[in-house]
């Protein structure tokens, strides 16, 4: 009611002022004297716009200092580079761009329309013409070898010393992954992906798994993706049949659109099934192809460095030590971001990226400094903290990746190196967590044995029987 | 409506030039209401189609943001008075659903950039004003003309339908990468929506080829007696390369989404590489997702220089006139149209400085795109140097050019900024790069199409706009839009295309910005309404034009009738003498394009630096 009520208001409230635009227009045709209607136009609207010039070149440096607080401190060696950068083409773009807006109201101000004046013919002049050619020029250049300088440095090889992990986005999550004692990320393989092995590892022992899941094994108990497949293809048309039957018995419409749903779920179903059916049997065709005798002999090495690569639930970087992020994608496109290390590079599906970076503060210092900064110094509904003493560097996803592309957040702690390493002595391998629910036959000699007391306690932790899209990994 | 009568009449209008005296009535001869405005040949009833559908386009796009910033600005509010008309979008706790959001953004950019910003710009004024200032009856072939409006007409009906389908129209940008776009099962706009959207976008294609060659064709053939190349005004050198720009890059995105038609339907693996999705890892192998962005952005680039060539054009035609004065720098204007022209083709990959482009390719294209902000700056000073010692009038239509200049100025500056590719790593895909792309090319785009709408009304609808309203709508855009995309650029480490950054606490603190944002945004949509009332009030009530060169322009659509026929002109076509910027020379306020050069005097460009001796000659005058 009120709602409407508004409405009817705002709606008379516009009638009234059309009514008198409409007037002023029709004064101003009554009067006859165009010329002088202009020109008081003219003024009215030239002083507007200086004043709105005015204005804006005020907020313009307002806004530096009443935003200051939102920038966030620089935690990365060459972010250092960037933000030089980006203060350098702020000053010069900054000069530009307060110039010519100055420039361009002054002169409507001063050159606005008064009756009997004439303009000046002027219609070119190749100096001034030259000049700002020739100055942009310089200008651009200047900006463009110190961009390429920064650019070569950040993208330049890595050190051979480097901190290497891997981060791989998928809907909607982020997994990382470290080299463990070998100091060598294992193979992967997008074909063995399974909830065992979220990230596709190479080894023996997740070949097998993986092949038994897909075309199942008796002797393990296990009935196979593919033939389960099968079985429901053939369970399907009696199961549409009987909902078809069903429907056609009930004589009024009670429920009869529900079972319709269903019928329509089924009828989805089976249209569907045989592509799925065929693409498990591609992917058994591929891993049976790729994992020959002669490739265990070749790669008998590589196929061992998975068996101590860790997964952990955050990602730890020690202070001042250069990393090497390796990036990769398993479904979409996505973006490992980190915006306080300015750190960005795409995650490619098929395409390994990566990206150098060196963290400079500890999460503990930049706590410390957030400590003073009063957007951290607010407290969160519901919590009791100040902001600033919960701080974690951030890692986000930025590139469109479907509906939980803002839900991509995973955490970044930097600390000393003696605290890294206490972390990483901390952490066990992923493969001990699961080794012992794999569904093969027998481990082989080249995987570690779990150890066992973790292996037991591991185990109830580990996610059994879960689906690829909740692997849940706790240490 | 038979092809049959459609060239008849072309013929007719071409043979008989004195069918049309009436001048400004509306029934005229025998041409059925159906002819005359729905399958018309005429150029001038095609640009209105064009700039009507683009207006009606204009306001569902807007209004799509309308309904996004309202999510973003406040997250925690309950929404479920959309329910009515959103329906299953609006999640039970009263937001709009994320899914639904990517399809808004999605949908709001590929409207607004192809489908008003390309066609209801180019579309509307290449149309109108090409044969009426070459001094041409019509477009070179009116039947692909009208062709190319129905084009565009079935693409936007393809578009409009996907809204309507169960999962949704695309939701994966308006850059639609793959493999999001290219696989049904990874989102739900990708199920359907992107068919639909791929299919409108090739229709749509096809519309913008028609529609180029047409103005190709017309700009190098019809042009009248004497109006030579280096003649032609700024508005036409303008359309004219815009159109080569879409000629030669939109095919490419015609390839790019037919490859991904087949990827999405045939199976091929064009964009698609080992992805594991779904449960399932899929067979595709072997191709590469930045191929797909490489072509798009191929035609991407341009598109955004189709997008603001035509408003620079109209823009140097509305400031000078209204400021009486040449243009400055005529020649130089139209070589940078010229560079900006071939260099959009060769900067496209400073989109994709971090997809894990080689770094060597990036400081190639780092380069060349500092390069083309040298025309562009060239082109600022020219503008501004054509306002200096001006008499300028301030009308709504000049008010708009102006603020496209200061517009252009603060959204090209930032560009420097993303060109240069260490800093891009920070900027990209964040809102410093929204700010960018809307302050140069979203709203200053839409200022040159209101300058050339406030402008030409008069000769499109033979009935003046009411200035007031104008003068309002001028204040409330540029206000509004410098309070939305000002502040943008502090959000330079806030991700592009999230419903909500609550779920971090390093983005949290931009919550009110993003609630003052919104509410500029729904305000300034409220003047783009006052604007639409005014222009369809002022097309049947709007107060009649009496005179036949209101502005005292040199161009030659000012010497038609008041309401000119289907051919322009009654008379013999005009011959044209000199070009279009003769204001204010030798103590005249203006001369005309078809005034024959007097005895003593000199064209613009030959030589003797007349221009210089003028601004002497002022100088004496005035002590
Ligand atoms: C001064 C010259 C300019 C330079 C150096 C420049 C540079 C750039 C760069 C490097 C990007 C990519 C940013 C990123 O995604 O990380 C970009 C984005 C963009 N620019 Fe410009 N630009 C300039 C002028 C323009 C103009 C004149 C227009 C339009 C008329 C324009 C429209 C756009 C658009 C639409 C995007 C974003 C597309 C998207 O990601 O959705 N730019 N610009
Ligand atoms: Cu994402
Ligand atoms: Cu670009």
């Amino acid at each position: 009611m009120t709602g409407w009520l508004i409405f009817i208001a705002v709606l008379l409230v516009l009638i009234v002022l059309f009514q008198v635009t409409r007037t002023l227009d029709l004064v101003s045709q009554l009067r006859g004297d165009d010329d002088r209607q202009l020109e008081q136009n003219t003024k009215l609207h030239a002083t507007g716009l200086f004043i709105f010039m005015v204005l804006g070149i005020i907020g313009f440096f307002w806004s530096f200092r009443h935003y200051s607080d939102t920038n966030i401190p620089v935690a990365s060696e060459h972010g250092v580079y960037i933000h030089n950068m980006f203060i350098a083409t702020l000053i010069v773009t900054g000069i530009v761009f307060v110039v010519c807006n100055v420039l361009l109201f002054v002169f409507v101000y001063m050159y606005r329309y008064r009756k009997g004046r004439q303009a000046v013919h002027f219609a070119h002049s190749n100096k001034l013409e030259f000049i700002w050619t020739v100055i942009p020029t310089i200008v651009l250049t200047g900006l463009v070898v110190f961009g390429l300088q920064a650019w070569t440095k950040i993208t330049g090889p890595s050190s051979n010393d480097a901190l290497v992990f891997e981060m791989t986005g998928q809907q909607f999550f982020w997994t990382s992954r470290y080299p463990g004692a070998d100091g060598k990320l294992g193979l992967r393989d997008y074909n063995l992906i399974c909830p065992e092995n979220p990230l596709g590892v190479v080894t023996k022992e997740y070949v097998e798994h993986r092949l038994n899941l897909l075309e199942g094994n008796a002797a393990l108990g296990v009935m196979g993706e593919i033939p389960s497949l099968q079985k429901r293809k053939e369970e399907l048309p009696a199961l549409i049949a009987n909902l078809e039957a069903e429907i056609a018995k009930r004589p009024n419409r009670y429920k009869k659109e529900e079972l319709e749903a269903e019928l329509e779920t089924l009828e989805d179903e089976l249209e569907d099934i045989d592509d799925k059916i065929k693409i498990r049997m591609l992917n058994v065709e591929r891993i049976k192809n790729k994992y020959t005798e002669d490739y265990y002999m070749a790669n008998s090495e590589a196929m061992t460095w998975g068996y101590d690569d860790i997964l952990p639930s955050q990602l730890h970087l020690p202070v001042n030590k250069e990393a090497l992020a390796k990036i990769t994608a398993l479904d979409v496109l996505h973006d490992f971001d980190v915006p306080h290390m300015k750190v960005k590079m795409d995650a490619v599906p098929g395409m390994p990226t990566s990206f150098k970076f060196t963290p400079t503060i500890t999460t503990a210092e930049m706590r410390q400094t957030l400590s003073s900064n009063p957007i951290w110094q607010k407290v969160k509904e519901g919590d009791t903290d100040p902001m600033w003493m919960n701080f974690n560097y951030e890692v986000a996803c930025a590139e469109l990746c479907g509906v939980g592309h803002s839900a991509m957040k995973y955490i970044l702690v930097v600390e000393t190196e003696a605290e890294y390493e206490a972390w990483l002595a901390a952490q066990t391998p992923y493969w001990n967590a699961v080794a012992s629910s794999l569904k093969i036959s027998g481990l082989s000699e080249l995987a570690p044995r779990p150890v066992v007391e973790e292996a037991a306690s591991d185990s109830t932790a580990a996610p059994a029987a879960a689906d690829t899209t909740a692997i849940a990994i706790n240490y | 409506m038979s092809q049959e009568t459609t060239i008849r009449e072309n013929l007719e209008t071409h043979i008989d030039e004195h069918a049309h005296d009436h001048g400004h009535d509306h029934h005229d001869h025998h041409q059925s209401f159906i002819s005359k405005y729905i399958f018309s040949t005429d150029h001038k009833v095609i640009a209105k189609q064009f700039l009507i559908t683009g207006i009606i386009w204009a306001i569902v796009g807007g209004g799509l943001s309308v309904l996004f910033r309202i999510q973003l600005g406040y997250p925690d509010a309950d929404l479920n008075w959309m329910r009515p008309f959103l329906g299953k979008w609006i999640t039970p706790e009263g937001h709009i659903a994320p899914e639904f959001y990517n399809a808004l953004i999605t949908m709001h950019g590929t409207i607004l950039v192809f489908f008003v910003l390309t066609a209801g710009l180019s579309g509307t004024f290449s149309n109108y004003l090409i044969p009426l200032m070459v001094g041409a009856r019509d477009m070179a072939s009116g039947f692909i003309n009208m062709l190319s409006y129905w084009f565009f007409f079935l693409s936007s009906v393809v578009m409009a339908a996907s809204f309507f389908l169960a999962t949704g129209p695309a939701s994966g940008g308006w850059t639609a990468y793959p493999p999001l776009n290219a696989l049904p099962q990874a989102a739900t706009g990708s199920v359907l929506g992107v068919d639909y959207w791929l299919l409108s976008i090739v229709l749509f294609i096809v519309s913008v080829l028609l529609g180029g060659l047409n103005y190709i064709t017309t700009v190098i053939n019809l042009r009248t007696r004497g109006m030579k190349m280096f003649r032609l005004p700024l508005p036409i050198w303008a359309f004219f390369l815009t159109a080569v720009i879409g000629l030669l890059s939109f095919p490419v995105l015609l390839s790019a989404g037919v490859l991904m038609l087949f990827d999405r339907n045939l199976g091929t693996s064009f964009y698609l590489d080992q992805i594991y999705i779904g449960g399932e890892a899929l067979a595709n192998a072997g191709g590469s997702p930045i191929l797909y962005q490489h072509l798009f952005w191929f035609l991407g680039h341009p598109e955004v220089y189709i997008i603001i060539l035509p408003a620079m054009g109209i823009v140097s035609e509305v400031l000078s006139v209204h400021s009486r004065k040449p243009i400055f720098g005529y020649t130089a204007m139209v070589y940078s149209l010229l560079a900006i022209t071939v260099l959009s083709f060769i900067v496209w990959a400073h989109h994709m400085f971090v997809t894990g482009m080689n770094p060597f390719i990036g400081s190639i294209f780092v380069i060349f795109t500092l390069i083309i902000a040298v025309p562009s700056a060239v082109k600022v000073f020219n503008w501004l140097t054509t306002l200096w010692r001006g008499n300028i009038k301030l009308n709504p239509a000049m008010l708009f050019a102006i603020g496209f200049v200061s517009l252009f100025i603060s959204g090209g500056v930032t560009g420097i900024f993303l060109g240069n590719s260490s800093i891009d790593v920070e900027l990209h895909d964040t809102y410093f790069v929204v700010a960018h792309f809307h302050l140069v090319m979203g709203v200053a785009a839409f200022f040159g199409m209101f300058a050339g709408v406030y402008h030409w009304f008069p000769k499109m609808f033979g009935r003046h706009l009411n200035s007031t309203l104008g003068y309002i709508h001028f204040w409330g855009t540029i206000i509004c839009a410098y309070l939305i995309f000002y502040p943008m650029h502090f959000e330079y480490m806030l991700p592009r295309r999230y419903p909500t950054h609550a779920g971090f606490d390093t983005f949290g603190m931009f919550a009110q910005l993003n609630e003052f944002i919104t509410i500029a945004a729904i305000a300034s949509f409220a003047f783009q309404l006052m604007f639409v009332f005014n222009f369809f009030y002022s097309i049947w009530y709007g107060r009649k034009l009496r005179v036949q060169n209101p502005y005292h322009a040199n161009t030659l659509e000012w010497t038609t009738p008041i309401r000119p026929g289907h051919g322009n002109w009654d008379g013999e076509i005009p011959t044209v003498y000199r070009w279009a910027y003769d204001y204010s020379k030798h103590g005249r306020d203006f001369i005309p394009q078809t005034e024959p050069l007097s005895a003593y005097e000199l064209e613009h460009g030959e030589h003797g630096d007349e221009s210089d001796s003028d601004i002497i000659q002022h100088e004496k005058h005035n002590g």
